[in-house]
């Protein structure tokens, strides 16, 4: 249900980049999504390809570029992937519903209130890497007539 | 890499007539009791109104207008806001609970984000936006997104007024709106109008205009009594003179 939301916030991204570059076209958008969005990859690409269209992005192909969150603890330093933890966090969160749509699927910076550091149990930890859902780039088609 | 986010934002609040901004600077001079009573009164005379509770960390919306169960419902398009006394209300406590939220800077001014982007107001004659004290992350991060009028509160003490004149200059560098501010005798003591006069005299001379003010009498029970969405008898006069302004 929340990839509908984060679809529809990418191609009105989409849709103002192209109209800012004066493109006639969008033919590629490339997207970066961090695995602690728990974003469903089939269900958002499908999602944007139906909105696509109502914003008149037709054809476009999107990219989506995954990437591995990786959080790192303020107080004793150490280094974990959200693959580390992220079973037990969705037990706790979800019970035995799978893919429920959990604070940190909404909300990917409320990592911190739901997730403590392994070493230490900290909850001040920074995210190094794989932090939310991006438009990364757009390529297009201008009229070289204009 | 553009934020997803901040298109949304900016077409979620378009369906919005008027967002008032309650603030202060200062913690505990009645920002969320300011802001439930104004929210409880639109309500009584027939608007649409919403609350968003920014404060992050001390969330009481929910809970001064008697409701501190309650989670978000996830729907088509974004977040469901829970109703209370007729009145929509979104809060980060709808998220986590009772939970703490101990988030540094960026974070904090990302769950904002998220929060303006995805709620799902609907059409409403007024947002009335609850700030925490301080004068960091969620002002500024509200300020840069929202341009709304900023209604300031303040007790009536030369420590509050003091913080409260500070606020004002951080606001008019920031170009908002400030058309009233709201002295609220919560201390039960002596109003010394003398000092007010002072320090309105002085807020004057920084935005170059004189914002109206007005006095919120001290209210037995007020909590028991928003709890129920009730209004207090004695606010409705000076309620109802902010309202004029917003
Ligand atoms: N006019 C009033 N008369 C009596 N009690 C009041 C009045 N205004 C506020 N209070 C009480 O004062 C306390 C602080 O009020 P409130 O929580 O609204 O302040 P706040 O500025 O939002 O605080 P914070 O900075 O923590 O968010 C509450 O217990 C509230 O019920
Ligand atoms: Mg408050
Ligand atoms: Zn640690």
């Amino acid at each position: 249900m929340h990839e509908y939301s984060i679809a529809e916030g990418l191609v009105l991204t989409i849709k103002a980049l192209k109209d800012k570059e004066g493109l006639t076209k969008v033919v590629e958008a490339l997207i970066y999504v961090g695995s602690l969005a728990q974003v469903d990859r089939e269900v958002l690409l499908e999602t944007l390809r139906i909105l696509g269209p109502e914003y008149g992005l037709e054809g476009v192909n999107y990219v989506i570029k995954e990437e591995e969150s990786i959080f790192q603890c303020n107080y004793c330093g150490y280094v974990w992937p959200w693959s580390e933890v992220r079973m037990n966090v969705i037990k706790e969160l979800c019970g035995d519903i799978e893919d429920c749509d959990n604070p940190i699927h909404l909300i990917p910076d409320l990592v911190n209130v739901f997730v403590k550091c392994p070493k230490c149990s900290s909850q001040d930890f920074k995210i190094l890497t794989g932090y939310d859902v991006k438009l990364i780039s757009i390529k297009g088609e201008r009229d070289e007539r204009l | 890499m553009s934020d997803f986010k901040e298109h949304m934002l900016i077409n979620r609040l378009r369906s919005i007539a008027n967002i008032v901004i309650v603030g202060s600077g200062k913690g505990g001079v009645g920002k969320s009791t300011l802001t439930s009573i104004i929210a409880l009164r639109l309500r009584e005379l027939g608007k649409d109104v919403g609350v968003l509770d920014m404060d992050l960390h001390g969330s009481s919306i929910p809970f001064i207008l008697g409701r501190s169960e309650g989670k978000v419902e996830v729907v088509k398009g974004g977040f469901k806001p829970i109703e209370v006394h007729g009145i929509k209300v979104m809060s980060l406590r709808l998220f986590v609970g009772d939970k703490p939220a101990p988030l540094r800077g960026d974070r904090k001014s990302e769950v904002i984000k998220y929060l303006l982007s995805l709620t799902i107001w609907g059409d409403l004659n007024y947002l009335l936006i609850d700030l925490p004290p301080g004068m960091s992350d969620e002002l500024l991060t509200l300020t840069k997104y929202v341009k709304g009028k900023h209604i300031l509160i303040t007790i009536p003490t030369r420590t509050s007024m003091d913080v409260l004149v500070k606020y004002v200059k951080l606001l008019d560098n920031l170009r908002c709106i400030i058309p009233a501010i709201v002295i609220n005798n919560l201390l039960n003591i002596k109003v010394n109008y003398e000092l007010i006069s002072n320090y309105m005299n002085e807020i004057a001379s920084i935005i170059n205009r004189r914002p109206a003010y007005v006095v919120m009498p001290f209210i037995d029970d007020v909590e028991e009594l928003l709890a129920k969405g009730l209004l207090p008898d004695g606010v409705i006069d000076p309620i109802d003179s902010i309202i004029k302004y917003i």
